[in-house]
């Protein structure tokens, strides 16, 4: 493992932000941290970059102890964070040497990976203009190329992709499974489902501060693949139509999002039918379709709750 | 070497605004030079003399309140600096690199003695040699810029901790250094303070009986000296009092 993280607790007054959190990352996987906002992903992956002390537990990087001022784990790190955290009033070439130097690159190593980064993520005409000039997809990708100028061999990437549009989303996707391919360790949080499957080989979800569930998309996927996934848009959509569905058998939940029902239902039971019929005493069906489970699917089945509702947060 | 480094960052940052370079260079200078055509204008319907001994006393007396007065300010580089970097979102990047913290801050701090100082010496030797200002004894001049320079830092960063916004610690700064210019001699108004407060207890005040500013032509004549180094003494424990006390907050207010 590169790096471990066991029985971690972490409060925020009476908020417990993680509680009780086991997490394993094997050298050279992209791992996905799934969950919803207020999950307690941003907090793992902050008590796991030794930007925050937790109140209980082992965390280990490298083989070494990690804590708030241990230094030297971090010359190996590098954070893609949220937010843009880089330098507004410098340009996009002296943002990532200055980065490159806090690293400890010097002289002509130091312009050798700043070139590399900068064609890395398709900034090279780019590089002496300053970021407020930039799209938000260059923003991110050189918020990215941030973290990378100093190769560093475990990287985390916090939810890379809020705010920026479809197209720099794929480019930023196809950027992580390149930077994996070279060897990197890759931590990618998110609550896109499709993210995370489109790069992650192992997944962990999260809610409420701990991991639920984890593995490959077909493990997790597998200990539901005896349900099945209906999605019912109602013509009149009303709780009493979900409490009549609920009292089929065979129904495990039933959760209404806006307008369409997310219904979890044994596979084999034959309740397709019985739900069109009710649907259609309840003034019809604008829509029904019945779906393989997902990793959304198994969010719900776990807790209830979709990975676009709001967390507890904090 | 990251020491050196940060500096060279926060420096970097500080020259990219030209109009910040601007208001810390040519607006005390143009300041000076509108003050003294005023006062020379004042004296002279008077009937007073501005001159002693070829210098220009009235000239000496506003170059130094200028010099104090934006000295005092320029705190407001590191305080912002710091308030940007470490107390907002990008102190996760930070953090996250192999660096400690207190690198970041010294370096802000250094970053902007190096930009205080140089904005201090252009004053200086604009003044010198377009109004014949009497410096004195060069070394007390340096060491009272320098220590008010220092404390400036301190009032920035310790400003920082408890800001909302970067703009709030530049509008506090400048307050309390114009409050400060106006208790010990005026700047566009006047407080008047008991002669013993202004001297002993205001860093600007202070700094002015170090350079002699209270007492030109003792000071020209050399027989100050004693009062100038007790001056001194006073600043050094003031900066040294401003620097625990920001150490003290930075521990309880942890980044």
């Amino acid at each position: 493992m590169i790096a471990t993280m066991k029985n971690v607790v972490k409060r925020y007054g009476d908020f417990m932000a993680l509680d009780h959190l086991d997490l394993d990352i094997k050298e050279g996987e992209i791992l996905g941290l799934l969950g919803p906002n207020g999950a307690g992903k941003t907090t793992a992956i902050r008590a796991l970059c030794g930007l925050i002390d937790v109140d209980r537990g082992d965390i280990n990087v490298f083989g070494k102890r990690q804590s708030i001022n241990n230094v030297d784990i971090k010359q190996d790190m590098g954070i893609v964070t949220q937010e843009l955290t880089v330098f507004s009033d410098l340009s996009a070439q002296d943002n990532l040497k200055y980065f490159g130097s806090l690293y400890g690159l010097r002289g002509s190593q130091l312009m050798e990976n700043v070139k590399r980064v900068l064609e890395f993520v398709e900034l090279t005409e780019h590089a002496k203009k300053k970021p407020d000039k930039y799209s938000g997809g260059m923003k991110s990708r050189l918020n990215i190329g941030c973290a990378l100028v100093h190769r560093p061999k475990l990287l985390i990437m916090d939810e890379p992709t809020v705010g920026i549009d479809p197209q720099s989303r794929n480019h930023i996707l196809e950027a992580v499974k390149k930077i994996a391919s070279e060897g990197t360790t890759v931590i990618y949080t998110s609550h896109y489902m499709e993210e995370v499957q489109a790069i992650c080989n192992n997944i962990a979800i999260m809610d409420a501060g701990r991991v639920i569930a984890g593995g490959t998309i077909d493990e997790l996927v597998g200990r539901i693949q005896h349900e099945d996934t209906i999605r019912l848009i109602a013509a009149m959509p009303s709780e009493a139509l979900a409490e009549d569905i609920r009292a089929i058998s065979g129904v495990k939940s039933v959760t209404m999002i806006g307008n369409e029902y997310v219904i979890i239902s044994t596979t084999g039971s034959g309740n397709l039918n019985r739900i069109m019929e009710i649907a259609m005493r309840h003034g019809g069906v604008a829509n029904i379709s019945s779906d393989k489970p997902n990793l959304e699917d198994v969010f719900l089945t776990l807790t209830g709750k979709t990975l676009r509702d709001e967390g507890s947060g904090q | 070497m990251n020491f050196l480094i940060t500096t060279k960052h926060y420096l970097k940052r500080f020259f990219t605004n030209p109009l910040e370079v601007a208001l810390m260079t040519l607006l005390p200078a143009g300041i000076i030079f509108i003050n003294i055509l005023v006062f020379d204008n004042i004296a002279n319907e008077a009937g007073a003399d501005n001159m002693y001994n070829s210098y220009n006393l009235a000239a000496t007396a506003i170059t130094m309140m200028i010099l104090f007065m934006f000295q005092l300010m320029s705190g407001v580089y590191a305080g912002q600096s710091i308030f940007v970097d470490l107390r907002q979102d990008r102190r996760w990047r930070l953090m996250a690199a192999p660096v400690p913290m207190s690198t970041y801050v010294f370096g802000a701090i250094a970053a902007s003695m190096i930009f205080s100082l140089t904005t201090a010496a252009l004053i200086l030797g604009v003044s010198f040699f377009a109004f014949n200002i009497f410096l004195g004894n060069i070394a007390i001049v340096v060491v009272a810029v320098f220590l008010i320079a220092l404390m400036s830092q301190f009032i920035g960063i310790i400003i920082s901790f408890f800001a909302k916004s970067k703009g709030a610690i530049d509008g506090i700064v400048m307050a309390i250094s114009f409050t400060m210019s106006a208790m010990v001699g005026g700047f566009l108004i006047n407080i008047p303070v008991p002669q013993f407060i202004r001297e002993n207890i205001i860093p600007t005040g202070v700094a002015f009986r170090a350079v002699g500013v209270y007492d030109p032509i003792n000071t020209i004549a050399g027989y100050r000296m004693n009062d100038s180094l007790i001056a001194i003494g006073i600043l050094i424990g003031m900066t040294f009092l401003l620097g625990i006390v920001t150490l003290v907050i930075a521990r309880r207010r942890p980044f």
